[in-house]
C-alpha cells in the first residue's frame, strides 16, 4: 500500500445510542472504534463527515455535537433516501463507516463579543445545534443568543426539549413555530422568515446564522437584508449532493467553488460572489 | 534531441518487448471502432485512425473498486459484527501507446484535479507508473481543433515519446528519460535524412488546423451570459443526455461512488459520471440545483471554459480532440457553443 493517505477509506465507528428526535429524524451518537483515532479526532463546529452504511453507500452529515463535548460524535439524520433509510434501521452496537472531519466551519472566532440570532427550519437545526452548544460552552464570549426555529408541525421540531431547557435556564431566547395550526400546539404559527421579521433583531453588532430548506434560506436571507444585516454578518451552511466529500468527484460545485471543501459554511458576502445556482 | 526511425514492420516486435515489462494500452479496432484498451499478447494496435475514445481509462478506469468490505459475525454473539476494509493500488507499470497529443494534454489536465490539495491514491498510483507514447497527428479531421485550446497536432507536451509519422513508419523523438528507455536499440535505426518528410506532414497538419476557433479567454463571456436562459436553452436543445461526450472526453473527471454487496461481502465502486445527467445533482429531498438540461449544459461549458481556467492559469479543460463533436448523436458542436458565447457575451 502507498504511503499516501486514502481519502476514500472510512474509519470504523460504533453506534453508542440512537435518539428518536421526530417521526423521521434520529440522532446517532457514535465513537470511532480505534481508540487512538478517537483520541486524536478533532474538528470545528460546522464541519461535516461522511457516514457509510456498507453495501448501501455514503452520505454527508454535519457533526452536530460540539467539539467541546467529547463523549461521542452526534449525527442527526432525516430519513429521505437510501442511505438515510438504512441508517434509520441501525441500532446501538452496530458499526458504520465515518470519514471526516470534512469541509470548513462556522466563523465562531469572528462572532465573539456579538449577539447571535439562529434561524432554522426542519433538519436545518442540526448544524446550528453544533454552534449553539459550542457557544453555550463558551457562554461568556457571546452576547444575546436568539433562536427562531420552525418545522412542519410540533412533532417535527428537533431537539425541542433540549432547547426549551436552555430557554428555561435563561441561556437563550427561543421562538418555536410550526407551519400550520394544530390542536396540540399553543405556540407560534407561521413561516420562519415571517417570524424573523416580527422578532426584528437589531442588526447592530449581531450575527445571523441560518440553515434550512433552500426556499427557507432564500427568504431568510432576504428578510435579514431588510433588517439591515450586513452581508458578512449573515452566515449559512449549504447542502449539495456529494459523493467524495474531498473536492474530486465534481458534483457539488457552484461555479468554481466546491461546497464540500470550500464550504459548507458561507457568508452572504461570499454567496453573492457566486453564480446564482442554488 | 535526435530522432530514430521505427519501420512499420517492426511495430509488432517493439510492442511485444514492451508487453514483457508492462501493461500496454493502445487503440484496437473492433467492429470498425478504434478504442483504447489493454492489449493481450500478440495483439497489434491500430494506429491508422484517430481513436474514438481517449486513453484516460488507463489511469482513471471507467469502473474501479475503491475498497472491499467484509462483515464477520462473532460465533458466540451473532449481534456482534466486525467489518474489514481492504484496498490495493495499481503496481504494474503501463504504457499508453498511440495516444494523440490531445490525449497527452488530457492527462495533464486531469493531474491537478487528482493530485491537488487532496491526492487521489488510485489515480496517482497508475499515473506515476504510466509512460505515454504519443503519435503525432499527421491527418487531423474536421472535428479536430487542438490549436484552439493551446495544443497542436505535433505538440510534445505531456508525452514521454512522440512518434512522428512518415510513409513507412515513424520517427521517434524521446522527450523524457522514461520515453528514451523504451527505444530498443536493435529495432530503431538512425533517422538519417527522413526529418524533412516528417516536417512536411507536420506543416500540412498545422495548416489544416489553422482555422480552429480559439476556445480560450471565454471566462468573462460565460459569466455575462450566465443568466441568459434562452442562450443555454438553444445550446442544449438537441442534447439527448446520452453521456457520450463526457465518456469520450480526455479531460472529464467527474465520478460517482456506489456500493455493491452480495452476502457478507461487497465493494465500494467508483465509476465515471456525467454532468448532463439529472441525477448528477439530484438531492434526496427532491431539490435539484440544476433541474433543467440547459442549466446542466451551462455548468458543463462553464466548468471547461470558465471555472477550470480560473483555477488553472487560463488553461481550458478541453484539448480540442473533437471526440464529443464526432460522437454526438444530435450534432452538438462545442466549438459553436463557445464561439457564439464569446460573440454574444462579449
Amino acid at each position: 500500500m502507498s504511503s499516501l493517505p486514502n481519502p476514500y477509506l472510512p474509519s470504523l465507528a460504533r453506534i453508542l445510542e440512537v435518539v428518536v428526535e421526530t417521526p423521521d429524524i434520529k440522532s446517532f451518537r457514535v465513537e470511532l472504534c480505534d481508540e487512538a483515532a478517537r483520541e486524536s479526532f478533532t474538528f470545528e463546529p460546522g464541519q461535516v463527515a461522511q457516514l457509510s452504511v456498507f453495501g448501501t453507500g455514503e452520505a454527508t452529515f454535519v457533526i452536530n455535537s460540539p467539539p467541546t463535548r467529547r463523549e461521542y460524535l452526534q449525527f442527526s439524520v432525516m430519513r429521505v433516501g437510501e442511505v438515510t433509510g438504512r441508517l434509520h434501521m441501525l441500532q446501538a452496537g452496530d458499526k458504520l463507516g465515518l470519514r471526516g472531519p470534512l469541509g470548513n466551519h462556522f466563523p465562531y472566532q469572528d462572532m465573539r463579543g456579538k449577539d447571535v440570532v439562529f434561524v432554522a427550519g426542519g433538519i436545518g437545526m442540526a448544524p446550528l445545534r453544533t454552534l449553539l452548544l459550542f457557544m453555550l460552552d463558551n457562554r461568556g464570549d457571546y452576547g444575546r443568543i436568539r433562536v427562531v426555529y420552525g418545522a412542519r408541525g410540533p412533532a417535527n421540531l428537533c431537539y425541542r426539549q433540549e432547547m426549551e431547557a436552555m430557554r428555561d435556564a435563561g441561556q437563550i431566547e427561543l421562538i418555536l413555530t410550526v407551519d400550520q395550526k394544530s390542536p396540540d400546539w399553543a405556540g407560534q404559527v407561521g413561516l420562519v422568515p415571517n417570524l424573523l421579521m416580527e422578532l426584528a433583531p437589531p442588526a447592530d453588532n449581531c450575527v445571523a446564522v441560518t440553515c434550512g430548506p433552500p426556499i427557507m434560506i432564500r427568504y431568510t436571507l432576504a428578510a435579514l437584508e431588510k433588517l439591515g444585516f450586513a452581508d458578512e454578518n449573515v452566515v449559512t451552511t449549504l447542502e449539495r449532493r456529494m459523493k467524495c466529500g474531498v473536492g474530486l468527484c465534481g458534483r457539488c460545485n457552484v461555479g468554481g467553488t466546491l461546497i464540500c471543501v470550500d464550504g459548507p459554511v458561507f457568508t452572504r458576502a461570499q454567496l453573492k460572489a457566486l453564480p446564482d445556482e442554488f | 534531441m535526435s530522432l530514430v526511425f521505427l519501420a512499420r514492420e517492426n511495430l509488432p516486435a517493439w510492442i511485444g518487448r514492451l508487453y514483457q515489462d508492462m501493461a500496454v494500452f493502445a487503440p484496437m479496432t473492433i467492429n470498425g471502432v478504434a478504442a483504447f484498451r489493454a492489449l493481450g499478447q500478440d495483439e497489434i494496435p491500430d494506429l491508422s485512425r484517430i481513436p474514438a475514445s481517449s486513453p484516460k481509462a488507463a489511469v482513471f478506469p471507467q469502473t474501479e473498486t475503491l475498497f472491499t468490505f467484509t462483515s464477520r459475525k462473532h460465533a458466540d454473539d451473532l449481534s456482534q459484527v466486525d467489518i474489514d476494509l481492504s484496498y490495493h493500488l495499481a503496481e504494474v507499470p503501463r504504457v499508453i501507446l498511440g495516444a494523440r497529443p490531445c490525449d497527452a494534454r488530457g492527462l495533464k489536465l486531469m493531474d491537478p484535479v487528482f493530485g491537488g490539495k487532496v491526492k487521489d491514491p488510485y489515480y496517482l498510483a497508475r499515473r506515476e507508473r504510466t509512460i505515454i507514447v504519443s503519435q503525432a497527428c499527421a491527418m487531423p479531421d474536421r472535428a479536430c481543433f487542438c490549436p484552439g485550446t493551446g495544443g497542436g497536432p505535433y505538440d510534445p507536451a505531456g508525452s514521454d515519446l512522440l512518434l512522428l509519422p512518415v510513409a513507412d513508419g515513424w520517427l521517434a523523438q524521446g522527450l523524457t528519460e522514461a520515453g528514451e528507455k523504451l527505444l530498443a536499440q536493435d529495432l530503431f535505426t538512425p533517422a538519417g535524412d527522413r526529418e524533412p518528410e516528417a516536417q512536411s506532414l507536420k506543416d500540412k497538419a498545422e495548416a489544416y488546423l489553422a482555422q480552429a476557433p480559439d476556445m480560450r479567454g471565454a471566462e468573462q463571456a460565460f459569466e455575462n451570459l450566465f443568466k441568459d436562459e434562452a442562450f443555454w436553452d438553444q445550446a442544449t436543445a438537441g442534447c439527448v443526455r446520452c453521456r457520450i461526450c463526457a465518456y469520450l472526453c480526455p479531460a472529464c473527471t467527474c465520478f460517482n461512488i456506489t456500493d455493491e454487496e452480495s452476502g457478507l461481502k461487497g465493494e465500494r465502486i467508483r465509476t465515471w459520471d456525467h454532468c448532463m445527467s439529472y441525477m448528477f445533482t439530484q438531492e434526496a429531498s427532491g431539490h435539484n440545483p440544476r433541474m433543467q438540461k440547459a442549466f446542466r449544459m451551462r455548468n458543463r461549458i462553464g466548468h471547461k471554459f470558465c471555472y477550470y481556467p480560473q483555477l488553472h492559469g487560463g488553461t481550458v479543460s478541453c484539448t480540442g480532440c473533437g471526440r464529443c463533436v464526432r460522437a454526438c448523436p444530435s450534432g452538438i458542436d462545442i466549438r459553436r457553443i463557445v464561439e457564439s458565447m464569446k460573440r454574444k457575451g462579449a
